[in-house]
């Protein structure tokens, strides 16, 4: 009976963890106004989710035995992502093109690559979480993107990352022959020799 | 202990049968199989650490570093095997060879408990150590490894079982461990479809339209699918019902089949519509495994519990 015991506790330990991280993801989307939530909810959300946000153990020190447990944990059982895909709304499609500036002057383009389908899907997933938002991890994962691009041409001098969003038409429109359009989001400039990046906004 | 605790308890351990686990056990090994066979042609290159300074599993393992040191990554099997002196290909290749064997031990049902236990952590090192490029079916595969490798192994179909005649001993555990899955998938779905029903665009079918018009999802032609638009709201609101609706409607007898099924097509239908073959398929493994093998509405049978 006590086995059993502890095993209802450490389910109910597990479940509260996966309540958590889908909680607050829930509360995060609505506090940033991206769902239908009036906004006294959307206000209300905000302020949950600052005290969500402090009981975290992220919030406690990264040696701290607590946080490197609990967050051990919920990678080790795959429970760390929330479950919201494709919502509240789908995000826009970003496209990533890298403008190569070769030794011998002339340009060329690439887009990053993908070997197999699996590989696409992971791509695009890494483009849509990492790429939309200005930030460090952007120009991270913007500057991993172009190494790989950089190695399958060593003759370049300069390589230009740029970052558009797709839009497409809606069915109606489409269906009148409107076409997609690409509206231009970030640049950025770098060369890896000295691992310089200059970076340009609209 | 208390009417509530023992209606508690009577619901986490039912007697069940290892029909279940047999399927969880044979649907993850073709899994894992696929997984291995979908990264063998880029294997070195993803998980090298002679390639760019900047190379995802670098990137990814930095990141993991911040968050735990206790998150199992590649390094950590890579590094012990270096002092014998082999090279890191020969050691990534070792690694993926060990990886296809466990999906294959456990498809076939031979040393299942090992099998399990070593499909887990290789899968999630693997994964964790690219974790910039994770993506939904990585989750929902290390959530299944996770319940099967903690779950009574081996069950009574396993080769192994049959070889050995091992007997299938604690049904209640096997039941726990069926709760467990089954609750987690509601809390899934629940969350799935409230963020779905939170958003303008599911109820007027446009984030359907979004979603299988937008690259790399684009696997019809855009024309087909614009000719009947008129369908899409209808599509948009019947994924919202059907996720929001699982935690209650999965549950009933009478309710459960329709719902199994639906959220069956669903995910078929988001494989081939959206080329996402592997994440429809470990998502009807997980919902065959949790409700389409056994009875598991006893608890709310008639209100009452039924004994």
């Amino acid at each position: 009976m006590r086995s059993r015991q502890l095993w209802i506790a450490a389910l109910a330990m597990h479940l509260l963890l996966v309540l958590a991280v889908s909680c607050w993801d829930i509360v995060d989307l609505a506090a940033r106004g991206r769902t239908l939530v009036p906004a006294p909810i959307a206000s209300g959300a905000r302020d949950f989710a600052h005290i969500m946000e402090s009981m975290s153990p992220r919030q406690l020190h990264r040696s701290n035995l607590v946080r490197q447990t609990v967050i051990g944990y919920v990678h080790a059982a795959g429970i760390e992502s929330p479950y919201s895909y494709f919502a509240p709304n789908v995000p826009p499609t970003l496209q990533v093109v890298f403008e190569i500036q070769h030794r011998d002057h002339h340009v060329s383009h690439k887009v990053p690559s993908a070997r197999s389908a699996t590989d696409q899907l992971r791509l695009s997933a890494l483009i849509d979480r990492s790429v939309g938002e200005q930030g460090l991890w952007r120009e991270v994962v913007l500057q991993m993107l172009g190494s790989s691009i950089w190695e399958d041409n060593p003759d370049a001098v300069e390589i230009r990352a740029i970052v558009a969003s797709r839009t497409f038409p809606g069915p109606s429109e489409f269906l009148q022959g409107a076409q997609e359009s690409y509206d231009f989001v970030c640049s950025y400039n770098f060369k890896f020799d000295t691992a310089q990046f200059e970076n340009g906004h609209p | 202990m208390t009417t509530c605790g023992k209606r508690a308890a009577f619901f986490l351990f039912p007697k069940k049968s290892d029909g279940w686990l047999a399927l969880l056990r044979v649907g993850l090994g073709v899994e894992v199989v696929l997984y291995c066979l979908s990264e063998r042609s880029g294997w070195i290159d993803t998980f090298s650490s002679n390639s760019s300074a900047l190379s995802a599993r670098r990137v990814s393992e930095a990141l993991l570093s911040l968050e735990s040191a206790l998150i199992p990554r590649v390094c950590w099997l890579l590094k012990p095997a270096a002092h014998l002196g082999l090279r890191e290909s020969t050691l990534l290749w070792m690694l993926w060879s060990v990886l296809l064997l466990s999906g294959l031990l456990l498809t076939l049902g031979l040393f299942c408990r090992p099998a399990a236990v070593t499909a887990w952590l290789l899968h999630l090192a693997c994964v964790k150590s690219t974790d910039v490029f994770a993506y939904g079916m990585d989750n929902f595969v290390s959530i299944g490894l996770f319940y099967l490798m903690l779950s009574p192994l081996p069950d009574s179909y396993s080769v192994e079982s049959r070889i050995w005649k091992i007997r299938f001993r604690d049904v209640r555990m096997v039941g726990f461990f069926q709760r467990a899955l089954q609750l987690h998938l509601c809390i899934i779905y629940f969350f799935s479809g409230l963020a779905k029903c939170l958003g303008t665009d599911w109820w007027n079918g446009l984030n359907i339209w979004a979603a299988v018009t937008r690259p790399p999802f684009n696997v019809f032609d855009p024309m087909l699918i614009a000719k009947w638009r008129f369908l899409l709201p209808a599509v948009g609101i019947t994924i919202c019902l059907i996720e929001i609706g699982y935690p209650i409607f999965i549950w009933p007898r009478r309710t459960r089949s329709i719902w199994l099924t639906s959220v069956l097509a669903m995910h078929s239908a988001i494989g081939i519509a959206m080329g996402m073959y592997l994440f429809g398929l470990i998502m009807i493994i997980l919902n065959l495994a949790a409700f389409g093998s056994t009875n598991p509405s006893v608890f709310y049978q008639n209100g009452h519990v039924k004994r």
